[in-house]
Parts: C-alpha cells; structure tokens; sequence
C-alpha cells in the first residue's frame, strides 16, 4: 500500500473520531445556549407585559376614570393592555404565545386551562417561587414555556375585582357577575406564560451546529489536500526517484547520476548516504574490473 | 277712574317688585364673570344687541345667552372659584342669570333653557348649578350631567351627593340623588329617581363629558380677548327664549333687547307675536302706556 493511501486512510480515520467528538460537545452546547436564548426572550417578553401593565394603571386609568363611568373601556386594565400590545409584537414572532392564564378571570379568553392550572397552583402553594421554565408535550411536539405568579399587591386592583357591588356598574354590565371576583390582596391569581415549541431552540441549534461541523469538515479536507500535496513534493517523489537512482546502480549502471541533495532534513541525509553509498558502489566495482 | 286707580296701582306694583328685585340682587354677594376656556365646535354669545362668536378667554358678564350648534363638542365656561360648566352640543343657557333667589348661598350659575351641561363644584366651593323650567338643582360640590329636552329631563350625579327642586310640583320636596343615580322625568310627568342611568341615556352623553379636563382659568384669566362680532340675533334664534316659561327671564327681555326692536324686521316679527310674549307691549307700544292725561 503506497505511503500516501496509508497517509490519508489514518488521516481520515483520526479526523472522523476528531470530528465526531467535537460534534457530540458541540451539539449539547448549542442546544443549551439556543435554550437559554429562548428563555431569555421570554423573560424579556414578561418584563415587557410589566411594563405595559404598570404604565397602565400607573397612568392611563386614571385619565379613563370619568369614561368609565359611561362606558367600560378594557384599555384601562392593565391585563388587556399587556396582552394587546404582546399581541401586536408577536405578529412578528409567531413561534412565541403569551398568557395571562388566571384561575378566576373577568375575560373568559384568559381562563388557565389544564397544565396552566397546574402551574399557577405551584405558585399559589409556594410564594418564593418567582419562576417556572418547563417543557410539555403537545400535539405538535415538545414545547418550551417559562412562567411567572401573578400576584395582587396593589390594593387598587381590588376595586374591580373583590366584589360585584364594588366594582365599576359599566364593567359588570359587560363582562357579567359572575367572573372576575372575589380576589384578595397578595393573591396569587394567575401566572404570566410564554410558550415556545421546543423545535425551535433545536432548530436554531441544529442550524448553528450544520455550520460549525460544515466548516470543521471542510477545513479538514483542505488541510488533507495541503498535507497530500506537501508529502508527494516533499517525501513521496524524491523518495522514488532515489529508488530509481538505486535501481539503476544495483544493476550495474555505474554512471548513474549522484542525487541531487538539498537540505539537512531526513530525505537529504538519506540522499547524502545513497551518494556516498552509490561512489562506494562505483568505486568498488571499478577495483574489481581492474 | 277705577281704570285710571288699576293703572296707577299696577304701576305702583312694578315699581315694588322692581325694588323687590333690586333688593334681591343687593342681598345675594356679585358674582364673579364667567371665562370661556374651551371651545370646540361653534357656539355664540348673545349679549342684548351684540352676538360674539365664543371663544377661548372670552369674560362673560351676567345674563348672556350661550348657544351652541348640532356639531359642538364642548364648551366650557369656569369661575374663579373653580366650579365649571361644560355645554353640549344644540344647547340654549344662560350665564349668571340674574333674578332668581339664592338657595344655600349661590345663585344658580346657569339656566338651562334646553341641552346639555356638565357642572361641576370643588371640595370645598359647591356648584352654583342649575335652574330650568322644570327644574331647580340646588348647589352642589360634586359633579353632575344632565340634559333637558322637551321629552325628557334627567340629572345624572355623576359624582357626590346632591338635591333638586321640582318647579312645577306644588310644595314639592326635594329630591335627594345619591352618587351614581339618576333623576329623569318624561315631559311634563311626574319625575322618578333610578340606581344608574339607562344604556340609551349613557349612549347620549356627549363624548366631551367623558373626559376629565383640566381646569385653564390661571391660564387664560390675564388674556385680552376681543370679541369677533357674529351678526345680531334674529327673532327666529330668540323666539325660544322669548317663549320660555320663565317669567323671572321674560321681565327682563325688553329692556336688555331694546335695540334689536329697532330693527325693522325684528320688530315686526314681535309686534306679529305679540300675543305669545305680552310684555314687550310696553316697548313697542309706549303710547299705549301714557296716563290718560298725557299729551298722545
């Protein structure tokens, strides 16, 4: 097997382990940055939904006081205008959902369903707990969610939401009596969801790793092709063109030309020692025929 | 002679209710100008002769008329003291409408003839509020809404406590509203007062009533405003309030609209309906007035 084929059998074999390896630490790296990204965002979506909330009851309600009055107007809850302006920005991001899911809600549309259920009891039952981030699996596959407790600290809540005789007529004329109600002070009612399928952190990962093995493999075969090249020019061809010289001498062709030597590396000291051995060839083949 | 005695006596008789008026006026406090401050949409100002188109920073002295057109939004008129008035659209009022008794105090503020006002007191001066033909709402601190109209009256304590008269109701008692309710009457039958307003008489209210406004007097109180001149009322534009069942006001329409029955057509549009507003006789007819011993 030529020198060469047994070059580039060991230099593949060594590449693929490399190759392999790294993609097996790679792969996990990526899916947990690409998580952790994902997660990130939904922690930034949450804040944003606070900050639309605060502004809300920290400045809008009470310029719709006197409306309110006249005509229940859903832009001064805070929830609403949270879930409007999330809305509004996931048109853009549609693999992100956000929820104000709650137990006990004046809307309908936010009632928490099933495994949301289960999250904000986890809230109601531990008040340290600040945040859940989970998966579950759905009819469309794994999905990625973080939570957080929606708790009642501002008394002012309380006026629409602690009894029907309190709460503003207009806004029991359009949601009814019968929901909405009875929450406390410091309650837990709820928990603020983002969801996000899990195929897509993967995606992302998957995406990041097809370029980082792409690129690993394809610097490896060039470095392959550069090495190939370097070993024909630099070992492979005088080795055999010495073997030539050699051949030639053993023969008997005693004017065979010396080899051109240059440089101290091995091929040169391996040509110096041919040169020296073919002059005492020679030599000693000239004192016998004489 | 006994004509020559009844004419003399009831001459003797205006001038006593004359001085009875006079006396009324000396006894209540004056009563500061009210200032326009906001004005969106068309509205005019009668004064006598003079019509002024409304605007921003314009005083108004006692007794003007305020009248606002279908496509108003709102017009506000405040006092120094902090109470408001706000007038909706297709509405007739008076501004410091003088001759009528003070009650806890304070004159009423407005006469509603018909529309929309949105009155308002402070927590601690109450709202001169308002007379109408059927109704007297007496000072108030906290804020109301309220519309007349020929089928319907109804006062709506948007907020606080207050009480109303009705006029028309011998001895009648006032009426208590409790904050939220609302007192509405049909026409001329009898009145009733209900926990909050109907959906069709929320879904009338002007939607400038909607908002809470700041107040712009320490704004525009220094402001020297000239009045833009509209042309003079006509008969047609009076004739509701020449017609209005409102003797304390009719008294005083010859006089203040004195020199609008110089005109020719004016005049003859109330020398034609004479009938319908006798006491612009006197005005009109000055001859027919003159003791039977003077020179004719």
């Amino acid at each position: 097997m030529k020198l060469l084929v047994k070059f580039n059998l060991i230099y593949i074999l060594v590449m693929a382990i490399g190759v392999g390896v790294s993609a097996y630490i790679t792969r996990n790296l990526l899916v947990k940055n690409a998580q952790d990204e994902v997660v990130n965002n939904a922690r930034m979506l949450v804040s944003k939904a606070n900050a639309v909330r605060g502004y809300t009851s920290g400045q809008i309600q009470k310029l719709l006081e006197t409306q309110m009055k006249y005509e229940f107007l859903p832009q001064s809850v805070p929830s609403y205008s949270a879930m409007e302006v999330l809305g509004s920005l996931l048109k853009d991001y549609p693999d992100f959902f956000y929820k104000e899911a709650t137990l006990n809600p004046t809307n309908p549309r936010d009632r928490a369903v099933g495994w949301e259920v289960d999250v904000v009891n986890q809230f109601r039952s531990n008040a340290e707990l600040k945040e859940v981030v989970g998966q579950r699996e759905t009819p469309t596959g794994a999905s990625l969610y973080l939570a957080r407790p929606l708790r009642i600290t501002n008394p002012a809540c309380l006026q629409c939401h602690s009894s029907v005789e309190a709460a503003p007529k207009t806004m029991v004329d359009k949601y009814g009596p019968a929901n909405g109600f009875g929450w406390n002070l410091n309650e837990v009612i709820g928990a603020q969801v983002v969801s996000v399928p899990f195929a897509l952190p993967l995606k992302r990962a998957e995406q990041s790793f097809t370029v980082f093995i792409g690129s690993l493999v394809g610097v490896f075969v060039v470095v392959g092709i550069m090495l190939n090249i370097m070993i024909w020019f630099v070992v492979v061809r005088p080795v055999t063109k010495l073997s030539e010289l050699a051949d030639r001498v053993s023969q008997g062709d005693l004017n065979a030309p010396e080899f051109p030597s240059a440089g101290n590396d091995e091929i040169g000291v391996l040509s110096q020692s041919f040169n020296r051995m073919r002059t005492s060839v020679v030599q000693a083949m000239k004192m016998l025929e004489s | 002679m006994l004509q020559f005695d009844g004419a003399i006596g009831s001459l003797g008789l205006r001038r006593i209710g004359a001085l009875a008026a006079l006396a009324l006026a000396m006894a209540m406090p004056a009563r500061a100008a009210g200032l326009v401050t906001i004005v969106e949409g068309e509205a005019t100002i009668v004064d006598g002769a003079r019509t002024m188109i409304a605007s921003e920073g314009l005083k108004l002295p006692d007794d003007v008329i305020l009248r606002t057109g279908a496509r108003t939004g709102l017009v506000r008129v405040e006092w120094a003291d902090g109470t408001v008035a706000d007038f909706g659209p297709d509405t007739q009022a008076m501004i410091n409408p003088t001759g009528f008794a003070a009650r806890g105090g304070r004159a009423p503020s407005v006469y509603l003839l018909r529309g929309w006002v949105k009155q308002a007191g402070t927590a601690s001066t109450a709202s001169g509020a308002f007379v109408s033909p059927r109704l007297d709402l007496l000072p108030f601190k906290g804020t109301i809404v309220a519309q007349v109209a020929a089928d319907e009256t109804w006062v709506f304590a948007e907020n606080g406590a207050l009480q109303l008269v009705e006029r028309d109701v011998k001895a009648a008692a006032p009426v208590a509203l409790k904050p939220g309710e609302v007192y509405s009457r049909a026409g001329a039958a009898k009145g009733a007062v209900a926990p909050r307003p109907t959906p069709a008489q929320m879904q009338k209210v002007p939607r400038g009533f909607r908002d809470t406004l700041p107040l712009r007097t320490a704004a525009l109180k220094d402001r020297q405003v000239e009045p833009r001149l509209a042309a003079p009322v006509s008969y047609g534009e009076l004739r509701e309030w020449l017609l209005a069942p409102e003797p304390t006001l009719r008294r005083q329409f010859p006089r203040r609209f004195a020199a609008r029955a110089r005109d020719n057509t004016f005049r003859a549009a109330l020398v034609e309906q004479l009938g319908s507003h006798p006491e612009w006789e006197r005005l009109l007819f000055p001859e027919r007035f003159l003791p039977p011993s003077a020179p004719r």
